[in-house]
C-alpha cells in the first residue's frame, strides 16, 4: 500500500491522491530555451503586423481553406465519383457509344438508327421525300448525310416532336422505331439517329 | 493545492490562544475584494506585458515566460505524461505567445489566454502523436518527472513516487478532452469560469466533465488499491 490507504479509497481516491501530488516545475533552462527559439523566430516578420493582418484562414494557395490534406483528398475522390457519374450517361447512348463517336452522320451505322422515316404519299417520290426529310431534318438544327444511297440524319433529341410535326406539316410519311430503342432525354439526351428509306 | 486554502479558512478558531476569528462568511468577501483588486491589477500589468511583447520586447517576454513557465510545463506534462514532449509543447505554446501577442483582445485574462493556447495545441499535439503511433508508455518516466522530497523518509519517498506515477498512469487513460477539464481544475487549481474560458464549453459541461473525469480516475485508483 502506498500514499493512501483504504480509509481514504472511502471517501474520494482521486481528490486525496491529487492533494498529495506536488505542483510540476518546468526544468532548469526553461525560459532560456524558450528565449533562444524567439531569437530565432526575430528572423520572421515582426510580430505587430502579424497580429494586425487578417486572421489567416487560407492554405498555401491563399483561395483555399486552410485543412488537413486528409479531407483534399476525400474531397477529390468525392468529385471525381460526382463528376464520373453525372457526366459520363449524359456522354453515353443507349448503344453504349459516346455522343463524340456518333457526332456526325458518318460516324453511325443504318442498323443503330432509333427511327426510320418512309414517305407513306404515293405521290411523293423517294427522290422528293429524302429532300424533304433533308430539309426538315436541317431546320431542326439536325445533321444529314448521304451515304451508298442512304439518307442519315441527326436530330436533337428534344425536337422530336416538333421534327415529326414538321415532316406532316410537309407532307405524309411514316415514322417508325429503328432497330435501336429512343431512351428519355434525362437518361440520354444525345441526337436522335433517324434513317430515310426512300424505296 | 489552492484547496488548502479554503481548508484553513473553515478550521474552527482555538478558544483562549487567539482572538475569535470573524466567520468565514464575513472573511471571504473581504479577502475575494482585495484579491480581485490584486487580480486586476496583475490582469492590466500583464496585458501592458503582451503589448511590449508584441512591439519585441524581450525582457517582457522573459518576464512572462518564467512567470507562466513552471503551470504551463505542469499542464503539459499532466496532458502528454511524458516530460520531454511536455518541455517541447511548453516552449511552442510559448512561442505562439510571442507571435500572437499583439492579436490578444483583452477579452480574457491573460493567465486564461495562454491556458487556452496549451489546452489546444496539447489535444492537436496527443492526435498527432497518436496517429504517429505512440506506443504504450509506462509510469516509470513520470517517476522521474516530479520534484522529490528528499528530507522525507526513503519509504516515503518512494510511495510519493509511486503514488505520482499512479496518478499519471490514471490520467492518460482518460479522454483528452476529459483529462483536460480535470488536469486544469484539480492540478492546476483554476476556477470553473477559467476553465469555461479556457475550452469554451458552458459551464454545465464544464462540470459534468469534471465530474465524470473524477469519477473515471477514483474508480480507476481504488481498482488499484485493490490489486495492491
Amino acid at each position: 500500500m502506498t500514499g493512501f490507504d483504504r480509509k481514504d479509497m472511502d471517501r474520494d481516491a482521486w481528490t486525496d491522491a491529487v492533494h498529495r501530488l506536488e505542483p510540476l516545475r518546468a526544468p532548469e533552462g526553461f525560459a532560456d530555451r524558450v528565449m533562444a527559439r524567439v531569437s530565432r523566430e526575430e528572423d520572421r516578420p515582426p510580430a505587430p503586423q502579424r497580429a494586425a493582418a487578417p486572421r489567416r484562414r487560407t492554405g498555401g494557395a491563399g483561395w483555399l481553406p486552410r485543412t488537413n490534406g486528409l479531407w483534399w483528398g476525400w474531397a477529390a475522390a468525392a468529385a471525381g465519383i460526382l463528376a464520373v457519374a453525372f457526366w459520363l450517361p449524359s456522354r453515353l447512348q443507349d448503344d453504349g457509344s459516346t455522343l463524340a463517336t456518333a457526332g456526325t452522320a458518318a460516324r453511325w451505322q443504318p442498323e443503330q438508327a432509333h427511327l426510320v422515316v418512309r414517305p407513306s404519299d404515293p405521290e411523293l417520290g423517294a427522290a422528293d421525300g429524302a429532300r424533304v426529310f433533308e430539309e426538315v431534318v436541317g431546320q431542326h438544327s439536325g445533321q444529314i448525310e448521304r451515304r451508298d444511297g442512304l439518307v442519315l440524319g441527326l436530330v436533337p433529341h428534344e425536337e422530336l416532336v416538333p421534327f415529326i410535326r414538321s415532316l406532316a406539316e410537309r407532307g405524309r410519311f411514316e415514322v417508325s422505331r429503328g432497330p435501336v430503342r429512343v431512351q428519355s432525354p434525362d437518361a440520354w439526351p444525345g441526337a436522335l439517329r433517324i434513317r430515310f428509306e426512300g424505296d | 493545492m489552492r484547496r488548502s486554502l479554503a481548508t484553513a479558512l473553515d478550521a474552527p478558531p482555538e478558544l483562549g490562544t487567539q482572538p475569535r476569528r470573524p466567520p468565514v462568511a464575513e472573511v471571504k468577501p473581504v479577502v475575494a475584494e482585495s484579491d480581485a483588486d490584486g487580480r486586476a491589477a496583475e490582469d492590466m500589468d500583464e496585458v501592458a506585458q503582451l503589448g511590449r511583447i508584441a512591439k519585441g520586447d524581450a525582457q517582457a517576454m522573459r518576464h512572462l515566460v518564467q512567470r507562466y513557465q513552471d503551470r504551463i510545463y505542469g499542464f503539459c506534462c499532466r496532458m502528454l505524461g511524458e516530460s520531454s514532449e511536455a518541455e517541447d509543447l511548453a516552449q511552442e505554446v510559448f512561442l505562439t505567445v510571442y507571435r500572437f501577442a499583439g492579436s490578444f483582445r483583452g477579452d480574457a485574462r491573460v493567465s486564461t489566454w495562454i491556458y487556452r493556447i496549451a489546452k489546444n495545441q496539447a489535444l492537436n499535439r496527443i492526435k498527432y502523436l497518436d496517429r504517429r503511433g505512440r506506443g504504450q508508455r509506462t509510469a516509470l518516466h513520470a517517476l522521474r518527472e516530479e520534484p522529490v522530497d528528499e528530507t522525507h523518509a526513503p519509504d516515503r519517498i518512494h510511495a510519493d513516487r509511486q503514488l505520482r506515477a499512479r496518478v499519471h498512469e490514471a490520467l492518460e487513460e482518460l479522454e483528452p478532452d476529459f483529462r483536460a477539464v480535470v488536469v486544469l481544475r484539480d492540478l492546476e487549481g483554476l476556477t470553473y469560469e477559467e476553465i469555461e474560458e479556457i475550452t469554451g464549453l458552458p459551464k454545465g459541461t464544464v462540470k459534468s466533465r469534471i465530474h465524470r473525469g473524477r469519477s473515471q480516475l477514483a474508480s480507476r485508483m481504488q481498482r488499484w488499491v485493490k490489486d495492491e
